[in-house]
Protein backbone atom coordinates (compact mmCIF):
# COMPACT_ATOMS: atom_id res chain seq x y z
CA UNK A 1 0.00 0.00 0.00
CA UNK A 2 2.71 2.38 1.30
CA UNK A 3 4.64 1.49 -2.23
CA UNK A 4 1.84 2.01 -4.19
CA UNK A 5 1.26 5.61 -2.58
CA UNK A 6 4.76 6.46 -3.50
CA UNK A 7 4.67 5.40 -6.90
CA UNK A 8 1.47 7.71 -6.98
CA UNK A 9 3.67 10.25 -5.99
CA UNK A 10 6.41 10.10 -8.24
CA UNK A 11 4.21 9.90 -11.27
CA UNK A 12 3.48 13.64 -12.14
CA UNK A 13 0.12 14.57 -12.84
CA UNK A 14 -1.35 13.72 -16.36
CA UNK A 15 -2.40 16.85 -18.22
CA UNK A 16 -3.63 17.79 -21.44
CA UNK A 17 -1.54 20.11 -24.22
CA UNK A 18 -4.17 21.89 -25.82
CA UNK A 19 -3.85 24.71 -23.22
CA UNK A 20 -0.21 25.07 -23.13
CA UNK A 21 1.50 27.81 -23.71
CA UNK A 22 5.11 30.02 -23.74
CA UNK A 23 5.27 33.69 -23.28
CA UNK A 24 8.72 35.08 -24.13
CA UNK A 25 9.77 37.50 -21.72
CA UNK A 26 12.16 39.19 -24.56
CA UNK A 27 14.14 41.36 -21.99
CA UNK A 28 15.10 38.85 -20.02
CA UNK A 29 15.91 35.92 -22.39
CA UNK A 30 13.57 33.29 -20.71
CA UNK A 31 9.90 31.77 -21.30
CA UNK A 32 7.30 31.23 -19.32
CA UNK A 33 5.52 27.97 -19.28
CA UNK A 34 1.44 28.54 -19.38
CA UNK A 35 -1.53 26.88 -18.83
CA UNK A 36 -4.26 28.41 -20.14
CA UNK A 37 -7.42 26.91 -18.47
CA UNK A 38 -6.51 27.41 -15.14
CA UNK A 39 -4.56 30.73 -16.13
CA UNK A 40 -1.50 29.42 -14.12
CA UNK A 41 2.42 30.09 -14.77
CA UNK A 42 3.84 26.08 -14.31
CA UNK A 43 7.78 27.01 -14.95
CA UNK A 44 10.06 29.23 -16.21
CA UNK A 45 12.58 28.18 -18.64
CA UNK A 46 16.23 29.89 -19.15
CA UNK A 47 19.01 28.85 -21.51
CA UNK A 48 17.50 30.09 -24.77
CA UNK A 49 19.88 33.01 -25.63
CA UNK A 50 19.15 36.09 -26.92
CA UNK A 51 14.95 36.67 -27.22
CA UNK A 52 14.75 40.38 -27.91
CA UNK A 53 12.90 39.84 -30.98
CA UNK A 54 12.09 35.89 -30.59
CA UNK A 55 8.87 34.18 -31.85
CA UNK A 56 7.63 30.49 -31.07
CA UNK A 57 5.38 28.27 -33.25
CA UNK A 58 3.74 24.30 -31.72
CA UNK A 59 4.26 21.12 -33.44
CA UNK A 60 0.78 19.53 -34.38
CA UNK A 61 0.27 17.79 -31.23
CA UNK A 62 0.88 20.64 -29.20
CA UNK A 63 3.63 18.97 -27.48
CA UNK A 64 6.60 21.10 -27.98
CA UNK A 65 7.33 24.59 -28.81
CA UNK A 66 10.34 26.18 -31.63
CA UNK A 67 11.36 29.20 -30.44
CA UNK A 68 13.30 31.49 -32.42
CA UNK A 69 15.86 33.66 -31.14
CA UNK A 70 17.45 37.17 -32.39
CA UNK A 71 20.56 35.25 -32.17
CA UNK A 72 19.62 32.82 -34.35
CA UNK A 73 19.57 30.12 -31.80
CA UNK A 74 16.84 27.61 -32.87
CA UNK A 75 15.07 25.71 -29.76
CA UNK A 76 12.84 22.96 -29.16
CA UNK A 77 10.86 23.24 -25.65
CA UNK A 78 9.57 20.04 -24.27
CA UNK A 79 6.07 21.54 -23.05
CA UNK A 80 5.08 18.54 -20.94
CA UNK A 81 8.83 18.33 -19.06
CA UNK A 82 9.27 22.22 -19.26
CA UNK A 83 12.44 21.96 -20.73
CA UNK A 84 14.97 22.60 -23.16
CA UNK A 85 14.91 18.78 -25.81
CA UNK A 86 17.18 20.17 -28.09
CA UNK A 87 19.22 23.58 -29.31
CA UNK A 88 21.22 24.54 -32.22
CA UNK A 89 22.45 28.40 -33.38
CA UNK A 90 21.74 28.22 -36.73
CA UNK A 91 22.64 31.81 -38.13
CA UNK A 92 23.95 34.98 -36.57
CA UNK A 93 20.60 37.32 -36.86
CA UNK A 94 17.14 35.95 -37.05
CA UNK A 95 13.84 37.22 -36.69
CA UNK A 96 11.27 34.17 -36.89
CA UNK A 97 10.36 31.01 -38.26
CA UNK A 98 7.40 28.74 -39.32
CA UNK A 99 6.58 24.87 -38.93
CA UNK A 100 5.38 22.69 -41.98
CA UNK A 101 1.57 21.69 -42.00
CA UNK A 102 2.96 18.05 -41.31
CA UNK A 103 4.95 19.33 -38.70
CA UNK A 104 8.15 17.88 -39.84
CA UNK A 105 10.04 20.80 -40.79
CA UNK A 106 10.96 23.69 -39.21
CA UNK A 107 11.90 26.90 -41.28
CA UNK A 108 13.53 29.19 -40.15
CA UNK A 109 13.76 33.13 -41.81
CA UNK A 110 17.57 34.72 -40.94
CA UNK A 111 18.55 38.01 -41.58
CA UNK A 112 22.38 37.51 -41.12
CA UNK A 113 23.46 35.33 -43.33
CA UNK A 114 19.98 36.19 -44.83
CA UNK A 115 18.27 33.86 -46.17
CA UNK A 116 16.07 30.41 -44.70
CA UNK A 117 17.29 27.05 -43.38
CA UNK A 118 15.13 24.31 -43.01
CA UNK A 119 15.26 21.62 -40.39
CA UNK A 120 13.92 18.47 -39.54
CA UNK A 121 11.50 18.94 -36.49
CA UNK A 122 12.38 15.92 -34.61
CA UNK A 123 15.84 15.97 -34.55
CA UNK A 124 16.56 19.85 -35.23
CA UNK A 125 19.18 18.41 -37.86
CA UNK A 126 19.60 20.99 -40.91
CA UNK A 127 18.23 19.85 -44.51
CA UNK A 128 18.43 22.48 -46.54
CA UNK A 129 19.88 26.33 -46.74
CA UNK A 130 18.41 28.39 -49.15
CA UNK A 131 20.20 31.92 -49.62
CA UNK A 132 18.18 34.83 -50.38
CA UNK A 133 20.68 36.01 -52.95
CA UNK A 134 19.24 38.70 -55.56
CA UNK A 135 20.34 41.05 -57.95
CA UNK A 136 23.36 40.03 -59.56
CA UNK A 137 23.15 37.32 -56.82
CA UNK A 138 26.39 38.61 -54.94
CA UNK A 139 24.31 40.37 -52.31
CA UNK A 140 21.73 38.70 -49.58
CA UNK A 141 18.28 40.28 -48.56
CA UNK A 142 17.17 40.18 -45.19
CA UNK A 143 14.26 37.53 -44.78
CA UNK A 144 10.54 38.60 -43.39
CA UNK A 145 7.33 37.33 -43.05
CA UNK A 146 7.60 33.59 -43.44
CA UNK A 147 4.64 31.55 -42.96
CA UNK A 148 3.83 27.67 -44.15
CA UNK A 149 1.05 27.01 -46.65
CA UNK A 150 -0.35 23.73 -47.72
CA UNK A 151 1.47 21.02 -48.99
CA UNK A 152 5.38 21.39 -47.47
CA UNK A 153 5.17 24.65 -48.79
CA UNK A 154 6.93 28.06 -46.85
CA UNK A 155 6.06 31.60 -48.36
CA UNK A 156 8.67 34.69 -47.53
CA UNK A 157 9.35 37.94 -48.57
CA UNK A 158 12.61 39.65 -49.30
CA UNK A 159 13.48 43.00 -47.61
CA UNK A 160 15.91 45.10 -49.70
CA UNK A 161 14.91 42.86 -52.91
CA UNK A 162 11.43 43.27 -53.01
CA UNK A 163 10.53 39.97 -53.74
CA UNK A 164 8.62 36.99 -52.86
CA UNK A 165 9.51 33.47 -52.77
CA UNK A 166 7.49 30.11 -52.38
CA UNK A 167 9.78 27.37 -51.19
CA UNK A 168 8.22 23.81 -51.66
CA UNK A 169 9.81 21.27 -49.36
CA UNK A 170 8.28 17.95 -50.31
CA UNK A 171 11.72 16.62 -50.82
CA UNK A 172 13.04 18.98 -48.18
CA UNK A 173 16.99 18.65 -48.94
CA UNK A 174 16.50 19.45 -52.70
CA UNK A 175 13.47 22.40 -51.57
CA UNK A 176 11.94 23.47 -55.08
CA UNK A 177 12.23 28.21 -54.92
CA UNK A 178 9.53 29.58 -56.93
CA UNK A 179 10.39 33.66 -57.07
CA UNK A 180 8.15 36.39 -57.64
CA UNK A 181 10.02 39.66 -58.12
CA UNK A 182 9.21 43.47 -58.07
CA UNK A 183 6.52 42.69 -55.77
CA UNK A 184 7.35 46.16 -54.41
CA UNK A 185 9.59 48.19 -52.03
CA UNK A 186 10.80 46.76 -48.79
CA UNK A 187 7.96 44.23 -48.09
CA UNK A 188 8.35 43.99 -44.02
CA UNK A 189 5.97 41.25 -43.10
CA UNK A 190 3.76 39.22 -44.19
CA UNK A 191 1.03 36.38 -43.21
CA UNK A 192 -1.16 33.80 -44.77
CA UNK A 193 -5.09 34.49 -45.22
CA UNK A 194 -7.23 32.10 -42.66
CA UNK A 195 -8.65 30.04 -45.82
CA UNK A 196 -4.61 29.39 -46.47
CA UNK A 197 -4.95 30.45 -50.02
CA UNK A 198 -3.68 34.01 -50.55
CA UNK A 199 -0.06 35.56 -48.99
CA UNK A 200 -0.16 39.15 -48.31
CA UNK A 201 2.72 41.75 -47.57
CA UNK A 202 2.83 44.48 -46.02
CA UNK A 203 5.31 47.24 -47.96
CA UNK A 204 7.62 49.73 -45.80
CA UNK A 205 8.77 51.59 -48.96
CA UNK A 206 5.37 52.46 -50.65
CA UNK A 207 1.86 52.92 -49.07
CA UNK A 208 0.39 49.33 -49.61
CA UNK A 209 0.12 45.68 -49.03
CA UNK A 210 1.03 42.97 -52.49
CA UNK A 211 -1.36 39.98 -52.03
CA UNK A 212 -0.27 36.41 -53.65
CA UNK A 213 -3.05 34.10 -54.56
CA UNK A 214 -1.42 30.65 -53.99
CA UNK A 215 -3.27 28.53 -55.83
CA UNK A 216 -2.30 30.65 -58.86
CA UNK A 217 0.87 31.89 -58.20
CA UNK A 218 1.83 32.08 -61.64
CA UNK A 219 -0.40 35.09 -61.92
CA UNK A 220 2.42 37.63 -59.99
CA UNK A 221 1.77 39.54 -56.99
CA UNK A 222 -1.31 42.50 -57.30
CA UNK A 223 -1.03 45.36 -55.01
CA UNK A 224 -4.47 46.28 -53.09
CA UNK A 225 -5.15 48.32 -50.26
CA UNK A 226 -3.43 51.20 -52.11
CA UNK A 227 -2.57 53.58 -49.33
CA UNK B 1 20.45 67.16 -58.06
CA UNK B 2 17.03 67.79 -56.44
CA UNK B 3 18.15 65.71 -53.68
CA UNK B 4 20.80 67.57 -52.82
CA UNK B 5 18.81 70.87 -53.00
CA UNK B 6 15.95 69.25 -50.46
CA UNK B 7 18.84 67.75 -48.56
CA UNK B 8 20.81 71.50 -48.19
CA UNK B 9 17.18 72.62 -47.23
CA UNK B 10 16.46 70.31 -44.67
CA UNK B 11 19.81 70.91 -43.28
CA UNK B 12 19.19 74.77 -43.04
CA UNK B 13 15.75 74.21 -41.56
CA UNK B 14 17.78 71.57 -38.87
CA UNK B 15 19.59 75.01 -37.68
CA UNK B 16 16.55 76.92 -37.53
CA UNK B 17 16.25 75.89 -33.56
CA UNK B 18 13.22 77.21 -31.16
CA UNK B 19 14.31 78.66 -27.95
CA UNK B 20 14.68 76.26 -25.62
CA UNK B 21 15.21 73.40 -27.95
CA UNK B 22 18.65 73.36 -27.16
CA UNK B 23 17.94 72.64 -23.19
CA UNK B 24 19.55 69.11 -22.36
CA UNK B 25 15.93 66.85 -21.38
CA UNK B 26 15.81 66.56 -18.07
CA UNK B 27 13.72 63.66 -15.78
CA UNK B 28 11.30 62.28 -16.10
CA UNK B 29 11.83 63.01 -20.23
CA UNK B 30 15.26 61.13 -20.23
CA UNK B 31 13.50 58.14 -18.82
CA UNK B 32 10.78 58.15 -21.53
CA UNK B 33 13.75 58.97 -24.70
CA UNK B 34 15.40 55.70 -23.23
CA UNK B 35 12.39 54.01 -22.97
CA UNK B 36 11.80 55.08 -26.71
CA UNK B 37 15.43 54.16 -27.49
CA UNK B 38 14.63 51.07 -26.16
CA UNK B 39 11.40 49.94 -27.99
CA UNK B 40 10.54 51.50 -30.60
CA UNK B 41 14.29 52.43 -32.42
CA UNK B 42 14.72 48.81 -30.69
CA UNK B 43 11.80 47.51 -32.84
CA UNK B 44 14.11 47.59 -35.98
CA UNK B 45 18.06 48.22 -34.30
CA UNK B 46 17.62 45.54 -31.78
CA UNK B 47 16.06 45.30 -28.20
CA UNK B 48 19.28 45.49 -27.22
CA UNK B 49 20.77 47.41 -30.48
CA UNK B 50 22.82 44.96 -31.91
CA UNK B 51 20.73 45.50 -35.17
CA UNK B 52 17.62 43.41 -37.29
CA UNK B 53 16.18 45.32 -40.07
CA UNK B 54 18.44 48.30 -39.14
CA UNK B 55 21.56 48.39 -38.35
CA UNK B 56 23.33 47.44 -34.99
CA UNK B 57 23.52 50.97 -32.70
CA UNK B 58 25.78 49.89 -30.04
CA UNK B 59 28.76 52.14 -28.91
CA UNK B 60 31.31 49.86 -31.09
CA UNK B 61 29.12 50.70 -33.66
CA UNK B 62 28.41 54.39 -33.32
CA UNK B 63 31.70 55.47 -31.80
CA UNK B 64 33.35 56.62 -34.97
CA UNK B 65 30.59 58.19 -36.47
CA UNK B 66 29.85 62.06 -36.99
CA UNK B 67 27.79 62.92 -33.45
CA UNK B 68 26.43 65.59 -35.50
CA UNK B 69 25.42 63.42 -38.85
CA UNK B 70 24.25 60.76 -36.41
CA UNK B 71 21.77 63.83 -34.69
CA UNK B 72 20.69 64.74 -38.27
CA UNK B 73 19.72 61.29 -39.29
CA UNK B 74 17.48 60.43 -36.22
CA UNK B 75 15.82 64.11 -36.92
CA UNK B 76 15.40 63.72 -40.29
CA UNK B 77 15.65 60.02 -41.65
CA UNK B 78 17.25 58.79 -44.39
CA UNK B 79 15.77 58.44 -47.94
CA UNK B 80 15.52 55.24 -49.79
CA UNK B 81 16.13 53.20 -46.58
CA UNK B 82 13.77 52.30 -43.98
CA UNK B 83 14.86 54.71 -41.01
CA UNK B 84 12.27 57.15 -40.91
CA UNK B 85 12.06 61.18 -39.29
CA UNK B 86 11.59 61.45 -35.54
CA UNK B 87 11.82 65.25 -35.98
CA UNK B 88 7.89 65.38 -34.74
CA UNK B 89 8.77 63.10 -31.79
CA UNK B 90 12.13 64.62 -30.59
CA UNK B 91 13.92 68.16 -30.02
CA UNK B 92 17.08 69.05 -31.24
CA UNK B 93 18.58 68.94 -28.04
CA UNK B 94 16.79 65.43 -26.89
CA UNK B 95 18.14 64.21 -30.49
CA UNK B 96 21.57 65.21 -29.37
CA UNK B 97 20.66 63.74 -26.45
CA UNK B 98 19.46 60.03 -27.53
CA UNK B 99 23.45 59.93 -29.62
CA UNK B 100 25.09 60.66 -26.64
CA UNK B 101 23.09 57.94 -24.76
CA UNK B 102 23.95 55.29 -27.93
CA UNK B 103 27.97 56.52 -27.90
CA UNK B 104 27.60 55.58 -24.17
CA UNK B 105 25.80 53.02 -23.93
CA UNK B 106 22.07 52.43 -23.13
CA UNK B 107 21.66 52.18 -19.34
CA UNK B 108 20.80 48.08 -17.64
CA UNK B 109 16.67 48.25 -17.04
Amino acid sequence: MIVLLLAGCAQPALRGTGDLGLIIERAAGRVKLIETTGRRELASIEGLGDLAHASVVYSRDGRYAYVFGRDGGLTKVDLLRASVERRVIQAGNSIGGAISQDGRLIAVANYEPGGVRIFDAATLEPLADIPSAYGDGTRRAKVVGITDASGSRFVFSLFEAGEIWIVDASAPRAPRVEKIRNIGKQPYDGFVTPNGRHYIAGLFGEDGLVLVDLWNPEAGARRILEG
Amino acid sequence: MGDRVVFAAVFWVAWMVPAGALDNPVEPRRGELVNMVRQDCGSCHGLTMKGGLGPALLPSNISAKDPEQLRFVILHGRRGTAMPPWSRFLTDAEAAWVVELLRTGLPRD
